[in-house]
């Protein structure tokens, strides 16, 4: 099997889920309760989230676990904007975000919230002069993912948040999802950040949000306090101790790996360059494990499909599309014929050479049936 | 007749969220219009006959029940103005 869709998921790390059946099999007991085999299991917890505080640079209770990046995001949005609607009722964002970003923004622009979208530059970047623009004293939320999920554009998260720093009515959520292990992740100018484990060889099912102290929310889920107040439900020990476990491996080497990353991107994009009709979305500022390219003439899902026959796997992205036509790679390129034609390869640092040399050779059979 | 503006939708599409607030500058601009809005996901039975193409959202104006005119993708709201009055 050649794997090339670690951005929509990545295969579990063997130790990951060894420490999630350990953790599973020998502490029974629910962290909530009182008795030693809950204390034990509320040890465990514990444990781990020192640990991820110490990788991310944070303090413990900053924390909150969830079942993963959507969950998270609407965490976010909708907590920030019902408990801080007496502030304002403006939230800013950009055309380049998750589902799980417009879902909770088309809710509450329902319920009478303000929605804006920052302009772009021809690059993708967030145009730091046109956000300046879109602040009022009614703004309440700006959030903007670090990386694109589809073309793998990075945006200047620090010079966002610094601007950000400015306006003290105006938190900064940074939906990090598509970061965290592949660069380097600073938090220092961010209040809200989404992480999640299965984009980082982890377990599905388990993420968390990152909110700094002084922030409050009104929760999803109502119960009360579990791990912390603002999520309700029964702490989950194993989940929580294989996402410490999955983001330590996942830390280590991240700059060795991003420089092999790179060159398996550099490989595919010069594999690729002979092809009159194909055309490379990605740009210089999007990170190199994701490559986003047009086949001009083939429909996403049909090479696809055609790649899977040799048992390759890529990925069609699609927004605000009810088929091919990606929404972000024509927000980027302003050519319908390029976005119906988006397909994503997505790397890792697991990815060998041999896979891409066998993707290239694959790539040309199925791009001289189809065209 | 009764002429139906008839809007399709997601949850998850940006252009979605750009229009809402411009469709209804459009309601209140055309009062007699009958506005429907309806989505794309949970509407699917209602919205079958309209042959929803590749992009959201959609803008389908209803003379009874003959298509008059269709606009799709994000429009502004002179584009959307311009294109109703002749069915005003």
């Amino acid at each position: 099997m050649t794997y090339l869709d670690y951005s929509a998921t990545t295969p579990v790390n063997e130790e990951v889920l060894n420490t999630f059946v350990e953790v599973s099999r020998k502490y029974i007991g629910n962290p909530n309760s009182l008795h030693r085999l809950g204390v034990e299991a509320n040890e465990i917890i514990k444990a781990s989230t020192k640990q991820i505080s110490n990788l991310l640079n944070i303090k413990e209770s900053e924390i909150i676990y969830t079942s993963g990046s959507s969950e998270t995001n609407n965490m976010v949005i909708k907590g920030i904007a019902l408990k801080y609607q007496n502030r304002g009722k403006h939230i800013i964002t950009t055309e380049f975000e998750h589902s799980s970003i417009y879902g909770p923004l088309t809710f509450l622009q329902k319920q009478g919230f303000k929605i804006d979208f920052v302009k772009t530059n021809e690059k993708g970047i967030v145009d730091l002069d046109n956000l300046k623009e879109l602040l009022t004293d009614e703004t309440i939320l700006v959030s903007i993912g670090y990386i694109n999920s589809e073309i793998g554009i990075k945006q200047p998260i620090e010079e966002i948040g610094k601007l950000l720093n400015d306006y003290n009515k105006c938190f900064f959520h940074v939906d990090m999802t598509q970061a965290l292990g592949k660069i380097k992740i600073d938090l220092t100018n961010v209040d809200l950040a989404s992480f999640a484990a299965h984009k980082i060889y982890g377990i599905k099912g388990i993420g968390m949000l990152y909110k700094k102290d002084n922030i409050s929310l009104e929760p999803l889920i109502h119960g009360g306090k579990s791990t912390t107040v603002y999520r309700s439900g029964t702490p989950a020990p194993a989940l929580i101790a294989s996402f410490a476990k999955t983001m330590r491996l996942v830390l280590i080497d991240l700059d060795k790996h991003y420089e092999y990353v790179t060159k398996l991107n550099k490989k595919i994009k010069e594999g690729l360059s002979k092809y009159d009709n194909v055309f490379i979305n990605s740009n210089e500022y999007s990170i190199p494990h994701v490559l986003n390219v047009s086949v001009i003439g083939i429909k996403p899902e049909t090479m696809l499909h055609a790649l899977e026959k040799y048992d390759i796997y890529i990925s069609t992205q699609t927004a605000c599309s009810t088929g091919t036509m990606s929404k972000s790679v024509y927000a980027l390129t302003k050519d319908e014929k390029r976005a119906k034609s988006s397909i994503r390869i997505s790397l890792s640092h697991l990815t060998k050479e041999s896979e891409i040399d066998y993707f290239l050779e694959k790539f040309d059979v199925c791009y001289k049936e189809l065209i | 007749m009764v002429i139906k503006l008839i809007r399709i939708s997601a949850v998850w599409c940006p252009a979605c969220l750009i229009m809402r607030p411009r469709m209804q500058e459009i309601e209140k601009k055309f009062p007699n219009f009958e506005h429907i809005e309806y989505d794309f996901d949970l509407d699917e039975e209602m919205i079958a006959k309209y042959n929803v193409g590749e992009v959201l959202p959609v803008f389908i104006l209803l003379d009874g029940d003959k298509e008059v005119t269709r606009l799709v993708g994000e429009k502004t709201v002179a584009e959307i103005e311009n294109k109703l009055r002749c069915f005003e």
